[in-house]
């Protein structure tokens, strides 16, 4: 019984290491963990399996319960399916998400903005390319004053997912959220911000779109619910600043749909 | 119908613990491997020297070894393991333990760029400086604690291989095996905290996924209130400490205070850390640790917010 458990602890060892080596392979990794960490995580399973191979021979004490757990998380990772959660494409599913993360040059950039500066001009109004967690720290790293001067002088445009709930719709509001990631799904926030269903059509819950706009100041218009989007450690929604929109599309679903790089100054990593 | 979310609730929670696990792996492997080096390369009189054993010195070096084995809440386990069983003494094993996952070069500079990020630039020294004050008096004042149970084993539970009496130490080895023990060693650590692991990991995600958080705005202005509610989640999060900072960064509508109880609460008493501990520590210590800690870091950033608003 000792050399079986023995034996069957190497090759968890192995297997472990095997699965991470799937995942980052099959580019499904990005769903679970942010790119960066992929040598931190690929040097993990080559020295797993260096140790399931080697513990075949030297032998492994190992307790009957510890297998048994072990055994749960193999199903768990087998069973981690194709999930969407809330806009995003998240679980064990091929993607594009990190051959983009490898090929990428530098802030993604848009097809119709101009070469020099980045930004893109539509109907007359020149844009800055931002994602929405880079708008936040505009509002957070920046003395009230000089705030107030960048939200009356530039013009921003951002994707995001909609969010719809009920709360928001009796105030004729949908929020526009895109979710951070750090380390991993688990330590992701949701970032968003609120703005006017005024003439801007119907869009449904989790569509990607393109909004552009400027940051617009107002009172602070709490919401009697604190916003939860299930399966996401934190979300935010700006309840003081609203984005004024100019024109809102549907956009596709960015290949990294995570926000995972953050810059403070253009060109931003929209 | 919100896109179906409710429905695969289950589909997010296998997600969510498979990616816990994952973002831990690397730390427990190298916890691991490091107690591993430990047990066969240093020997056990540095940790019975008397620096250890009289006055503060032990406690201020036991604080500062995060510093020189920098490692999260998951890492740190075998290695505070391995140090006691080299002979440090057992509470000062107990606060690197509870210490070196915050009072690390990682970690702080985490901090750093997490309340730089979200928070007004102005804040994020401050903040480093609280989470490290904070995270230091709790582990000295748990170390104190338990510095009266000190004795062989009264704090950490013997682990599986030295159940398994195959054990070895230094002097016993000869050069060519102790490739063949650092892989066994490694091996058994790994797997025995990776049950414990697993479970915090599994338990943490249904928290994350089937609990309601939409409740926090009945905190977030009262604040006793708050700091329990951040200290709760932070249990039941269990986020890695090189990661926690930027999730409690966006909690804006809690104070820094109780953004500073999350960060120090969650790499102590995480949910995942908890079972991991249980695994680990005796029944004794553990209640000593989880109350101490937690009792501490409630009172001393109530009694912080006291003082400055008397103060400032």
């Amino acid at each position: 019984m000792k050399k079986f458990l023995s034996i069957l602890a190497s090759v968890l060892l192995l297997a472990m290491g095997i699965y991470i080596i799937y995942l980052i392979s099959s580019g499904g990794y990005t769903s679970f963990l942010n790119p960066k960490f992929i040598w931190l995580t690929g040097s993990c399973s080559v020295l797993l399996i260096i140790l399931g191979i080697t513990s075949l021979f030297t032998g492994i004490s190992i307790k009957p319960s510890t297998v048994i757990i072990i055994i749960i998380f193999v199903i768990l990772c087998l069973m981690a399916p194709s999930v969407r959660l809330h806009g995003l494409s998240i679980g064990n599913v091929t993607n594009t998400n990190q051959a983009a993360w490898k090929n990428r040059r530098g802030p993604e950039r848009l097809k119709d903005a101009d070469p020099r500066t980045g930004r893109v001009t539509y109907n007359g109004t020149e844009y800055i390319p931002i994602n929405i967690g880079e708008l936040y720290m505009i509002l957070y790293n920046n003395p009230k004053k000089k705030v107030n001067e960048i939200i009356k002088n530039n013009s921003y445009v951002f994707r995001g997912f909609v969010y719809r709930n009920p709360q928001l719709e009796k105030k004729g509001q949908i929020a526009i959220m895109r979710v951070a990631m750090t380390c991993c799904i688990a330590d992701a926030v949701a970032l968003g911000f609120r703005i006017s269903t005024n003439g801007i059509g119907q869009f449904k819950n989790d569509e990607w779109v393109r909004v552009y706009g400027h940051m617009e100041r107002f009172k602070p218009d709490r919401l009697e619910q604190t916003v939860d989007i299930e399966g996401i450690a934190n979300t935010d929604l700006k309840d003081d600043v609203m984005f004024s929109v100019d024109q809102i599309e549907t956009d596709s679903e960015p290949e990294e749909p995570f926000m995972l790089d953050w810059k403070n100054k253009e060109p931003f990593a929209y | 119908m919100q896109t179906g979310v409710t429905m695969h609730k289950f589909d997010i929670f296998a997600v969510n613990t498979v990616a816990v696990v994952m973002d831990a792996l690397p730390f427990l492997l190298a916890g691991s491997v490091i107690g591993a080096l430990i047990e066969i390369y240093i020997p056990e009189r540095i940790f019975k020297h008397e620096i250890f054993s009289k006055g503060a010195s032990g406690f201020i070096i036991a604080l500062l070894l995060g510093m020189i084995f920098p490692t999260c809440e998951c890492g740190v386990i075998p290695i505070a393991r391995k140090f006691a069983k080299k002979g440090l003494p057992q509470h000062l094993a107990a606060v690197y333990m509870l210490s070196a996952p915050i009072i690390n070069p990682v970690v702080i500079i985490s901090t750093y760029v997490a309340f730089s990020t979200y928070v007004s630039s102005r804040f994020n020294v401050m903040m480093v400086i609280g989470r490290i004050g904070i995270a230091a008096a709790t582990a000295l004042i748990t170390g104190l604690a338990l510095s009266g149970m000190t004795g062989r084993n009264k704090i950490f539970r013997e682990t599986v291989r030295e159940e398994s009496a195959d054990c070895c130490c230094e002097e016993e080895i000869h050069a060519g095996e102790r490739l063949s023990f650092l892989i066994k060693h490694s091996a058994d650590e790994f797997l025995d905290m990776s049950k414990y692991l697993i479970a915090g990991a599994i338990l943490a995600s249904a928290f994350r996924i089937f609990a309601p958080k939409s409740v926090s705005i009945f905190f977030e202005q009262n604040l006793p209130l708050s700091v329990l509610f951040m200290m709760a989640l932070a249990v039941m999060l269990s986020i890695c400490s090189g990661a926690d900072a930027f999730v409690a960064a966006s909690f804006m509508k809690f104070s820094p205070l109780a953004q500073l109880a999350f960060v120090t609460v969650g790499p102590i008493l995480g949910l995942k850390s908890i079972i991991m501990y249980s695994g680990t520590l005796k029944r004794k210590a553990l209640i000593y640790i989880s109350v101490i800690s937690a009792l501490f870091v409630f009172f001393i950033t109530n009694l912080v917010a006291l003082l400055t608003e008397h103060l400032l």
